[in-house]
């Protein structure tokens, strides 16, 4: 029985195999470190998980450490990170995952990148692979953003940050959790609180991620949730009865400002038409009309031309985050994330204070 | 099924012949016989099903949490364990991967009340079952998703234009179903389409959708035997089973379907729905004995435990 071996065993287990080099960051459930597979020589982040401790004491694995490993233990694929090794011991657990130094949203950020239209096929069909993993094994993210989506130096494009994820086999699955997905990325399906959603979350967010692709700035940056509902029905138009069967239903205790629906190629000038049609296909309100990853990854606009950039030509980082690395990684992550909020917090405001006045609870 | 279940986890390192099952068993085969051992698998899934309906929980639940209870007795002999401990901590976690987490307190506390009921003491606290979520864990290989019958039998009752009155009766099957190994050896949508079948083919009448006349000679044996037993689908199943004799003669509408051709089409070997078949009747006859003989049980565990 593996709870009779020493811990320093199990240490040394882990230390025969990986070098581990330093601390990259330290979440609510676990400290990362990141390290070196001895034998390959490859990156790899060691993340220790802690135990929840409570004032009645040990409460056992914390739920989101359950959930990634419960996800990525099905998962395998180039396009969804991989989980190589776990330790246990005990009261220990340590995750080995492949590590990768960037993430499409400081990618997005480094303005010194010029993306071509190539090269954010090329993304869209590296995130829309991997999530199609997912759906496939039953997975459902809740959490798509470009902060999540890796990319390693070869270009590999990586969906991470299982923590949210569950799986969505049972029919009787009610009371999910509608405080998923960070709300920039969020479906307005979410915003009801419905205890029942589905796979097309994921898509709505990936829509999000592909506009902001096109406009290098996050698409719809909401600063509340009001807010955020009233800055996509401004953008995609109040939904209709028609548009999505059952919307007056869900919302019968608010009234939203009536947006006429402008074409997306309005806002979107860069982008060609079939580009246009699945961001529109994705960011369709009904999420049973939703396009589902397999339709996605038919659309003509994979089909073609131009040819998605091969994964090892795409736009770099110049200097691959040496700083980033020293000064911890997830810190400066959110550091980036809190600019942007900042940039948008000004831009939001205006919009929540208009909104105030034209949504009313009844 | 989902293309997918095979690439899974479960259909990949999961399900077992009956002989690598048997191997697994050699210890615990020391101190008891099979028929025995069979018991006390049904007493455990008893204890953890009781346990998931004290905390109201959903029935894929306690599926997963007997599915936990069993893959871990694959790599561990009853002798060497404290399967209540066990027993309590597969609910624990079974209860967070199937996204209802309970507290750690309430799982000791109806734990308690369960084994009192049963006459013994459950002693562990929270330290206890935390640490053993991990070994639990490790022993699953982290392997944490299970795959279960439930939505397969969807799938196929909507094939097969099932009425609502089988498609409970075959759900109730399914909950029974794990008392037994079969969610050891058969994919689920085996086991689902075993369930269809117990009620339906068995029942009598070639064609699906001749509803009325079967439904009310079924009726009419059910009473039959209602004084034998009564937990469950034991009823429906004894009745089905003592009725497969009876030819009802086609009703030409053209919902009827051809129960053997449907069955026959499935893509599912035939002799694998025939032996699940039999091994719910069978565990039925032995539940009923099992009800009556707490005391043989406790001697069983005596010895098997020590």
């Amino acid at each position: 029985m593996s709870s009779f071996q020493a811990p320093e065993e199990e240490e040394l287990q882990i230390e025969n195999k990986y070098l581990k080099e330093k601390k990259i960051g330290e979440g609510t459930y676990a400290k990362v470190y990141r390290g070196t597979e001895r034998a390959t020589g490859r990156t790899v982040a060691i993340k220790k998980i802690k135990l929840v401790q409570t004032e009645i004491g040990s409460q056992g694995i914390e739920l989101s450490a359950v959930r990634e490993v419960k996800c990525l233990r099905e998962l395998r694929h180039p396009n969804v990170i991989e989980l190589i090794d776990i330790y246990s011991h005990k009261s220990n657990l340590k995750l080995v995952l492949e590590y990768l130094d960037s993430d499409l949203e400081m990618i997005i950020k480094d303005k010194s990148i010029l993306f071509q239209a190539p090269d954010i096929k090329s993304w869209m069909l590296m995130t829309l692979r991997g999530l199609d993993h997912c759906h496939r094994n039953w997975i459902l993210h809740r959490d798509m953003k470009p902060n999540n989506l890796l990319v390693g130096k070869d270009g590999q494009l990586k969906i991470a940050d299982f923590g949210l994820a569950r799986d969505y086999g049972d029919p009787h699955a009610k009371n999910m959790s509608p405080q998923v997905v960070t709300r920039w990325y969020r479906a307005p399906e979410l915003f009801f609180m419905p205890s029942q959603y589905g796979y097309a979350v994921d898509i709505w967010s990936v829509g999000c991620i592909f506009a902001e692709l096109l406009l290098r700035t996050p698409y719809l940056a909401g600063e509340s949730d009001l807010a955020q509902l009233e800055l996509i029905f401004k953008a995609l138009g109040t939904p209709t009865e028609e548009d999505w069967p059952g919307f007056s239903e869900l919302a019968r205790d608010m009234k939203f400002q009536k947006y006429s629906r402008t074409p997306l190629q309005v806002h979107f000038k860069a982008a060609g038409s079939d580009a246009i049609d699945l961001l529109e296909k994705m960011l369709t309100y009904d999420p049973n009309k939703r396009i589902n990853t397999r339709e996605a990854l038919l659309h003509s606009y994979f089909r073609k031309l131009p040819r998605p950039t091969p994964p090892d030509q795409l736009p770099k980082q110049q200097k691959i985050q040496e700083n980033a690395i020293q000064q911890n990684s997830k810190p400066s992550i959110q550091n980036r994330g809190e600019l942007t909020e900042h940039r948008n917090k000004r831009k939001a405001q205006e919009i929540s204070n208009k909104s105030e006045k034209k949504i009313h609870r009844s | 099924m989902a293309a997918n279940f095979w690439t899974s986890t479960h259909g990949t390192n999961w399900l077992l012949s009956r002989q690598a099952l048997a191997d697994c068993r050699k210890i615990d085969r020391q101190y008891v016989n099979e028929q025995d051992l069979i018991k006390v698998n049904i007493w455990f899934a008893q204890i953890i099903t009781d346990l998931g309906r004290r905390l109201q929980v959903r029935q894929v639940i306690i599926a997963t949490a007997i599915t936990y209870f069993k893959r871990f007795y694959t790599k561990n002999s009853f002798r060497n364990t404290e399967p209540n401990l066990v027993a309590a901590t597969c609910m624990y976690l079974a209860c967070k991967i199937e996204e209802s987490p309970q507290h750690i307190k309430a799982i000791i506390t109806d734990m308690k009340t369960i084994m009192q009921e049963r006459g013994e003491n459950f002693t562990y606290e929270n330290q206890k079952v935390a640490e053993m979520e991990f070994y639990l864990l490790e022993e699953l290989d982290f392997n944490m998703i299970v795959y279960h019958p439930y939505r397969s039998l969807m799938t196929l009752a909507q094939d097969l234009g099932t009425k609502n009155e089988d498609v409970q009766w075959a759900w109730y099957v399914i909950n029974d179903s794990y008392r037994t190994d079969m969610c050891l050896l058969y994919p689920p949508h085996v086991v689902a389409a075993a369930a269809l079948y117990l009620r339906i083919a068995l029942r009598g009448g070639a064609q699906y959708g001749d509803y009325s006349l079967t439904s009310t000679t079924s009726t009419a044996n059910d009473n039959s035997v209602a004084g034998v037993t009564t937990r469950g689908a034991k009823r429906g199943a004894a009745a089905a089973a003592s009725n497969n004799n009876t030819n009802t003669t086609a009703n030409e509408t053209p919902k009827v379907k051809d129960i053997r051709l449907w069955f026959a089409q499935l893509n599912v070997d035939l002799e694998h729905i025939s032996d699940i078949v039999q091994e719910i009747i069978s565990l039925y006859k032995l539940w009923g004995e099992e009800d009556k003989q707490n005391e043989k049980i406790r001697e069983i565990l005596t010895r098997l435990l020590k």
